[in-house]
């Protein structure tokens, strides 16, 4: 144990308790500070740093440094500081506090060796993220901000069952990559599948993203689903599955970002396509593709903060996010617009935007491994990319119909945060060297050329024409006032089914123990220990096989009851009988 | 007060930018001509076949999602609501 070091996590989590007590300007400092030493502790962060504890004979591991988690720390570090920086007029703790520990949860995911502190870290991510939800303070954001909490709750728990099994058939807890397909590695594929929104298990990202602050939307663009694609590729890098997932994914973000009126909701759904490009590279799981995930989680974690930052900022200016109710606000807020514009450039991978030095690195991996189907449905969805995030957004929002709508563009600290984050998004697409240096395989990457003639103008040529389609069918895509229904239908108005359908068994149910135990058994009960004796004569004579009449005639006489003498009263001597008879069980039960 | 910034609206600069734009289209399938030798796959040797593929993959998309809204899943805001 070296412990010279200490997680990353820790800075954050430290950084959180200090902002508790400052104010002002110096918390504003200190808010853009700790993301800065967090990158530079990342940076001189050796291999063999380790860091463990130990917990009920137990060792846990917090503390296990490649080249693949520098990556996400490092890429953690500056979306932390770009999203701070946009977020720094926010009065109050809970949002700032908040996004300081969801930052370090991230990092502790990413830093972890054993999947106990993995697993612990996964859900304090999840209730620390709620909070840039809630801050919102609409009745909109506190249901979305239950379901959403709800939901990782739920995933989390898979995602221990899926540990514990692991442990009980006796490997190992390191976080390391998982190769046998089991119940336990099938569970933990799933915990961290919820996270990545994969469909169906997507429906939390696009109900509770759009709900956030018009600040929380950038830190939650970033976090969640970024830390999956971290854990996929480090527990199940090769996985076929993850393939056909991932594909699925774009076009499924695809297709529900085109029938979306909410400009946020369109993003959200973009993350979920954006994340479908990483998870298939995940699953094709060559060194090339894999370094294509890492590099396309950096480059997206970038541009698509800076459309959320844009469509915060609208949000901000505005209190509006429908298509529906914006356009025309080019002639008012410049400086959004063309920040809007080069992040919409950079996740449809134009050339010389981050966005076709990484992505175009997961389509030749599809392409090197001979998956034919795979590429092309890929380029169908990078098509889409620019169809949905790269003109519909933008279009609707700053272009299209005038609504009447008017505002400057947001604050200064608003502003830089965009131009930060815009030029890295050109950076990265002109000189993607530096990206490439740090990926998990370096020589692979460096032998891999994103510009060449050919490849930038099959790229120009995809996206153009997919822009000539946008136009030429602008009717179909007319806004409506509507909402999509997603899986989330299922726990929000099936829910209602399940209610429905339950009270119904349960009243039925109720009633018939209700006959049974209230009316029935006391009824017949107590006709018996009136009449013992008749009773039991009566139930002689038709096991004896007296026919009816004889009985009949028994009853028409006078009950023995009423005549003899009994030594005791009959109900002493039933309560009697009766506490005997519970005497008898409960000796013998307990 | 400060005039507005209003270059898209006026109906010549659209005009502009169609022309413009359609200009590039064509330059963009016209430039795969000059490009020699790489074609590894039997479909890069379709000129112009990525611009087919991505508008053919686009319409597919957008009429895809149109009937899957208006048959489906597309209902009232308050649908969740009610």
């Amino acid at each position: 144990m070296t412990s010279s070091w200490i997680p990353p996590a820790f800075i954050f989590l430290f950084g959180a308790l200090v902002a508790l007590v400052l104010k002002g300007r110096v918390k504003q400092a200190w808010l853009l500070f700790v993301p800065v030493a967090g990158f530079a502790y990342v940076h001189y962060l050796p291999t063999e740093a380790s860091f463990s504890l130990s917990v009920l004979q137990y060792h846990v591991d917090l503390l296990q440094v490649d080249r693949l988690s520098k990556v996400f720390g490092y890429i953690f570090c500056i979306a932390a500081f770009g999203s701070f920086l946009f977020a720094l007029h926010v009065k109050g703790n809970v949002e700032h506090i908040s996004a300081l520990i969801y930052v370090g949860s991230a990092l502790g995911v990413v830093f972890s060796g054993d999947f106990i502190s993995l697993y612990f870290f996964w859900e304090f991510m999840a209730v620390a993220s709620v909070m840039l939800i809630w801050a919102r303070r609409t009745k909109k954001a506190l249901d979305a901000g239950y379901r959403y909490v709800l939901v990782h709750i739920f995933g989390g728990l898979i995602l221990l069952a899926g540990l514990l099994l692991l442990y009980y058939d006796g490997n190992p807890l390191t976080v390391q990559a998982l190769k046998g397909k089991t119940l336990a590695t099938w569970l933990i594929l799933l915990g961290f599948m919820l996270n990545a929104a994969v469909p169906p298990l997507s429906a939390w990202l696009s109900d509770a993203y759009p709900e956030s602050t018009a600040t929380g939307g950038v830190f939650l663009s970033a976090f969640t689903t970024k830390t999956a694609v971290y854990t996929l590729i480090r527990v199940f890098p090769g996985w076929e599955v993850l393939i056909w997932l991932g594909t699925l994914m774009t076009l499924y973000g695809i297709i529900y970002a085109i029938m979306e009126n909410d400009s946020r909701r369109i993003l959200a759904y973009s993350i979920i396509n954006q994340v479908g490009f990483m998870v298939a590279g995940v699953g094709i799981g060559t060194e090339m593709s894999l370094n294509g995930a890492s590099a396309h989680a950096f480059a997206h974690i970038i541009y698509k903060g800076l459309l959320w930052m844009s469509a915060g900022s609208v949000l901000y200016m505005t209190g509006k996010t429908k298509c529906t109710e914006l356009g025309g606000l080019y002639k008012t807020m410049p400086l959004t617009l063309i920040c809007c514009c080069i992040a919409a450039a950079s996740i449809s991978s134009f050339p010389l935007t981050s966005g076709f030095t990484t992505k175009t690195m997961i389509i030749h991996g599809a392409l090197d491994q001979h998956l034919v189907i795979i590429y092309f449905l890929l380029e169908v969805a990078s098509a889409g990319v620019f169809l949905h995030a790269g003109i519909k957004f933008p279009y609707f929002v700053f272009f299209a119909k005038d609504k009447g709508v008017r505002a400057a563009d947001p604050r200064p600290n608003m502003q830089w945060a965009m131009v930060f984050f815009a030029f890295i998004c050109i950076f990265l697409g002109v000189y993607p060297k530096p990206l490439y240096h740090i990926l998990p395989y370096p020589l692979v990457a460096e032998e891999f050329h994103a510009y060449t003639f050919m490849s930038v103008i099959r790229m120009l040529q995809l996206l153009l024409f997919s822009g000539l389609a946008f136009f030429a069918f602008l009717g179909l895509l007319k806004r409506t006032e509507t909402i999509s229904l997603d899986t989330d239908w299922f726990y929000r108005k099936g829910t209602k089914l399940i209610l429905f359908v339950v009270t119904g068994i349960a009243s039925l149910v109720g009633r018939g123990l209700e006959y049974v135990f209230v009316k029935t058994i006391p009824l017949r009960l107590s006709a018996f220990c009136e009449r013992p004796v008749t009773t039991f004569m009566t139930m002689y004579y038709r096991f004896s096989g007296k026919d009816a009449g004889a009985i009949d005639e028994f009853q028409s006489r006078a009950l023995p009851e009423k005549v003899s003498t009994v030594p005791i009263g009959i109900p002493v001597f039933m309560a009697l009988l009766f506490l005997a008879a519970f005497a008898y069980i409960f000796s013998n039960i307990f | 007060m400060k005039k507005e910034f209003e270059w898209f609206d006026k109906p010549e600069n659209i005009w502009k930018l169609k022309v413009y734009g359609l200009l590039t289209l064509l330059v963009t399938v016209a430039a795969e001509l000059m490009g020699t030798g790489d074609s590894t796959h039997q479909w890069d040797k379709i000129p112009g076949f990525y611009a087919m593929f991505g508008f053919i993959s686009c319409v597919v998309l957008i009429v895809l999602s149109k009937f899957l809204g208006k048959w489906w899943l597309k209902k009232g805001e308050e649908y969740y609501d009610e």
